[in-house]
């Protein structure tokens, strides 16, 4: 079997794995805790697209996420509209968020990237805090209903009232996210996005317009993270200013680099394992949040290129043997 | 993509160690489910209510325990932190509902107990949250109990014996300037103090917000201190309630200072010498008009914990589970979350409570009268009148 | 005149503690390139040690901050040698999140051995205040200001008639070209860590009488560091003072005339504005 096959194998494995999961287990907290995985995973897929294949670091994700949720969130909840054409709203919201935080701050690049995204994302937390008319400020937006049923020809309507309904709906828009930010990558732009992030005065000179595409990474990557953003305040069902703030994007970055900065399953794998993993600390309720840092850093010093690279070093250990010597023809 | 292979084995994992039961009930024991805040900006809040709650079940639990349906049990309060945020109370509540099966989940934060409603009814368990946010009893869910007051309800009353106190030692009160704390509870409570105090035809010269884990104020309180405010509202808890009137003395206010119940003073007073503090009015619970119940608990509070001063949550948390054993005790179920809240309201004749509640009515409410505590020479003194 | 007095004040007071954990930062972060988020804790570690000394031992406020100053500086050279330095070569972000694993170890270490309470030091400057012109100056944070400007007259000296001072100004203008000419970068960065978490401490430890001790406290003063030390040029010890007050001057001016509920607002509103005029902040060299 070559190694295309292995993957495409393992791939449809665990994509039958992931549909079958509703029917395995019905302990209502893990599936919850699967829900927010996958939350939390197109969240780091969002912020992947730029880290990973654009090369940079953005914490303003957080604030995008929260735009996204406020977005869909008051829409629903103040004008009564149905959730679906509220998540299109999100993406675009989200998109706009990066367009209008990617144009100043792009022009800017390392440490004063990051740091200038950072600002912004904490300029957007303070202003959802502060414009109370619009977002109802820190008493956040109560209530939000889940997602409208949605009509299926041939099969009725599906209702997101129960868990693994909800399940599905995260599932499902994971499973598009990876799939859109997989076509984009092996695109001509994709290869542009990695052009820039390999060396960015390089891939100008050859005639690659980084800050044009630069700002197409934000503002597809905020696109989905708004996305993100309104699938948890539909599933929390409780929206307030915090959730759009810095923790946010600080766990995205997390999720990506723990994960596997820059590989396809890197930000899901982070995702699931940060969100899981914390939670089997709670036997050591006091020292979890220890346990937790020194894990992060143990982590980070071991395995530098996350918890992918790791497993990949790994493989090419294992199958490296003496006979091989020479590269096969 | 090999590397999905990690995912799928660390979910597995983590799956089987989740699935362990965890702190499975022991025949005699029936847990409930504790969410607060252990770490982060609103810990010593979070713990001083922990505290409270363990202290009332080890208490129970030593003098024999509750009986239910004829049977002695033992209280097994099972605390969950959830880091002062939304997404992981859920996670609390989630574990807490499915893997300990818990029928009742108490909380000192309304950001931790409004997530929790969205799923409470279905996952069946009665969530007793010390919110003083008019909307938790207001979304029509069956099985909520608030254990501290409604400031829309109770604001009217607590105003006119404020401002009558006022009136009796001479202290001006025509204009307030607010240093609102930007929390939902925050939030409220000022909103309803408005509507209040306007109506009495008085004047809110300022307002200004902050978050309660800053530690300078004097940017805000300059600009409010400018418009001459006879009295400058305070919203939050004692730590930084103290760092804003010390800031404020500095800058030379003189006038007075009032505070709402996430205060309960006596912190505030071991942080600051007198002549900043007092004449400071603080809106208590009958926890100011200092009971024999509560000069009980704070002696064991004080023995228990290094001598440290509980705050009125504790006293709340505490409050709470007497209530909780006492409603398991008359609704003969440890187990069934509706008839729990249906026993409720009569739950409410223990005697020596430490703070005065009675009348617990369909949507969740309680009477819970609020009174003033007047910090003046170390002490706080109850006004009730 | 007099409210705007008084503001300037603030902002200068409230100024002198952010440019000294600036200070701290803008070594560590220009010379080694890594993103410390720890510092701020690191800043409450040193408060919670002067707190420790004053109220336990009954040590001379001055001399507990010293010696908070120096046994930081011994845990940062642990903390470089342990968690950064194994990490070097890797991506930077990557010591990012190395930083925070650090700020969650240290929180928590400091909730479980001294809980969430709020301490307070007791010093004999703390209730004392000036007033000069009208504006009123506790004199705690008028210590603050002064020990800032000490501190920055002390490490210019140390940067400029040093041995030790010009390796470490040479591996941050050029790190190759001093690894070449023989500086040990290790050992530059070990100093660096020291110097940057003595300084961190001293911030703790000046500024906790006035704020009280909890472990929260460095969590707001990190990321104000952060946009200084970009505002006043990574690396530049003068940009991180200057920096400081600044902004601790829009801070309060902006609250003052615009309104003080969006405090927090107008320092980072500040930085954006500055970064989409001059991408490199004011001090700063293109790099």
């Amino acid at each position: 079997m070559t190694a295309r096959q292995a993957r495409w194998l393992l791939t449809c494995g665990l994509l039958g794995l992931g549909v079958a999961v509703p029917a395995l287990i019905s302990n209502t907290y893990i599936l919850h805790l699967l829900v927010m995985s996958c939350i939390w995973a197109i969240l780091a897929v969002s912020m992947n697209l730029m880290l990973g294949v654009t090369g940079l670091l953005s914490l303003a994700h957080g604030a995008l996420f929260g735009i996204g949720g406020y977005t869909s969130a008051l829409l629903v909840v103040r004008t009564g509209m149905n959730f679906w054409p509220a998540l299109g709203l999100a993406a675009v919201a989200g998109g706009l968020g990066g367009l209008v935080i990617g144009l100043p701050t792009l022009r800017t690049r390392g440490p004063y990237f990051v740091i200038s995204s950072l600002c912004f994302g904490l300029v957007v937390q303070i202003m959802m805090d502060k414009w109370e008319d619009l977002t109802f400020g820190p008493l956040g937006i109560t209530s939000i209903p889940v997602a409208s049923p949605l009509p299926v020809p041939g099969i009725g309507r599906i209702t997101f009232e129960s868990l693994p309904a909800q399940y599905y709906l995260v599932l499902a828009v994971l499973i598009l996210a990876v799939f859109l930010v997989r076509r984009v990558v092996d695109s001509r732009v994709g290869r542009a996005f990695h052009a820039i992030r390999v060396n960015e005065d390089l891939a100008e000179a050859l005639g690659v317009p980084a800050m044009r595409l630069a700002l197409l990474a934000f503002v597809l990557s905020g696109m989905i993270a708004g996305v993100a953003g309104s699938l948890y305040a539909m599933y929390i069902t409780y929206l307030n200013p915090s959730d759009a703030g810095f923790w946010v994007s600080l766990n995205g970055i997390l999720f990506v680099v723990v994960g596997g900065v820059g590989t396809v399953a890197g930000p899901i794998v982070g995702a699931f394992v940060m969100t899981i993993l914390p939670e089997t600390f709670r036997l050591f309720e006091e020292f979890r949040l220890l346990i937790f840092g020194l894990l992060l850093i143990v982590v980070i010093i071991f395995f530098p290129q996350g918890i992918v690279g790791g497993v990949r070093r790994f493989w090419r250990f294992a199958r490296r043997s003496p006979e091989r010597t020479t590269p096969h023809a | 993509m090999k590397c999905k292979c990690v995912a799928v084995i660390l979910t597995l994992l983590a799956a089987i160690t989740l699935a362990a039961p965890s702190g499975v009930a022991a025949a005699d024991k029936v847990p409930f489910g504790v969410i607060t805040p252990l770490s982060g900006g609103a810990a010593h809040y979070g713990t001083n209510f922990w505290r409270g709650v363990q202290m009332a079940a080890e208490e129970i639990n030593k003098a024999g325990g509750v009986s239910v349906g004829g049977k002695k049990v033992e209280l097994d309060p099972i605390v969950c932190d959830d880091e002062f945020k939304s997404d992981k109370s859920v996670n609390c509540g989630r574990r807490l509902a499915s893997m300990n099966h818990v029928p009742m989940i108490m909380t000192p934060a309304s950001l931790s107990a409004f997530p929790l409603m969205g799923f409470n009814e279905k996952m069946e368990f009665l969530l007793m949250a010390t919110s003083q946010s008019p909307s938790f009893t207001e979304k029509g869910n069956k099985l909520v109990i608030r254990f501290i007051n409604n400031v829309d309800r109770t604001m009217d009353g607590w105003l006119s014996l404020l401002l009558k106190q006022l009136e009796r030692t001479g202290v001006p009160s025509k204009s307030v300037a607010i240093m609102e704390v930007n929390t939902q509870l925050g939030k409220e409570w000022v909103q309803a103090f408005e509507r209040e105090w306007t109506k009495r035809n008085r004047v809110v010269v300022g307002k200004a917000s902050y978050d309660a884990n800053e530690t300078d104020f004097n940017a805000q309180l300059t600009s409010l201190l400018s418009k001459k405010p006879d009295l400058i509202l305070l919203t939050t808890v004692d730590e930084p309630s103290s760092l804003v009137i010390k800031q404020a003395r500095q800058l030379g206010f003189k006038g007075t200072f009032v505070n709402s119940a996430a205060s309960s003073g006596e912190r505030m007073l071991e942080l600051l010498p007198p002549e900043m503090v007092n004449g400071t009015l603080v809106e208590l619970a009958s926890w100011a008009l200092n009971s024999p119940a509560k000069q009980e608990f704070e002696r064991k509070y004080r023995a228990k914990y290094n001598n440290e001063t509980p705050h009125l949550i504790a006293g709340v948390g505490y409050e709470g589970v007497r209530l909780y054993a006492r409603a398991l005790d008359k609704a003969g179920t440890a187990t069934d979350a509706v008839k729990i809240r249906q026993a409720f309201p009569g739950a409410y004749d223990i005697p020596n409570t430490i703070f005065k509640m009675s009348k617990l009515d369909e949507k969740g409410d309680i009477d819970f009268p609020m009174y003033l505590g007047l910090l003046k020479d170390k002490k706080v003194l109850g006004i009730s009148e | 005149m007099e409210l705007f007095l008084q503001q300037v004040a603030n902002g200068i007071m409230v100024g002198g503690v952010y440019g000294l954990v600036a200070l701290g930062l803008t070594l560590i972060y220009g010379v080694l390139y890594i993103p410390n988020f720890a510092l701020g804790h690191q800043a409450m570690i040193g408060a919670y040690i002067t707190f420790f000394l004053v109220s336990l031992y009954r040590v001379n406020y001055f001399l507990a901050v010293a010696i908070a100053m120096a046994v930081m500086a011994l845990l940062g050279v642990a903390i470089e040698r342990l968690i950064f330095r194994p990490i070097k070569d890797a991506p930077h972000v990557n010591g990012f999140i190395a930083a925070f694993g650090l700020l969650f170890l240290l929180e928590s270490s400091s909730l479980i051995a001294w809980g969430a309470s709020y301490r307070k030091i007791e010093t004999a400057y703390d209730s004392q205040v000036l007033t000069i012109l009208g504006a009123h100056l506790p004199l705690q944070r008028i210590m603050v200001v002064v020990a800032v400007i000490v501190i920055f007259i002390a490490i210019q000296l140390f940067l400029r008639r040093t041995m030790a001072g010009a390796a470490l100004r040479a591996v941050s203008q050029q790190r190759e070209a001093a690894l070449l000419v023989g500086i040990d970068g290790d050992r530059v960065a070990s100093l660096t860590m020291a110097v940057g978490s003595a300084l961190a401490a001293a911030a703790g430890g000046l500024i906790g009488p006035v704020i009280l001790v909890f472990p929260t406290m460095g969590s707001m003063l990190i990321v104000k560091a952060f946009v200084i030390i970009i505002l006043g040029g990574m690396g530049s010890v003068a940009g991180a003072i200057v920096g400081g007050f600044l902004l601790g001057l829009v801070e309060s001016l902006a609250s003052g005339f615009i309104s003080p509920s969006y405090k927090d607002l107008y320092a980072f509103l500040f930085l954006v504005i500055v970064l989409a005029v001059r991408p490199t902040g004011l001090f700063g060299r293109a790099h």
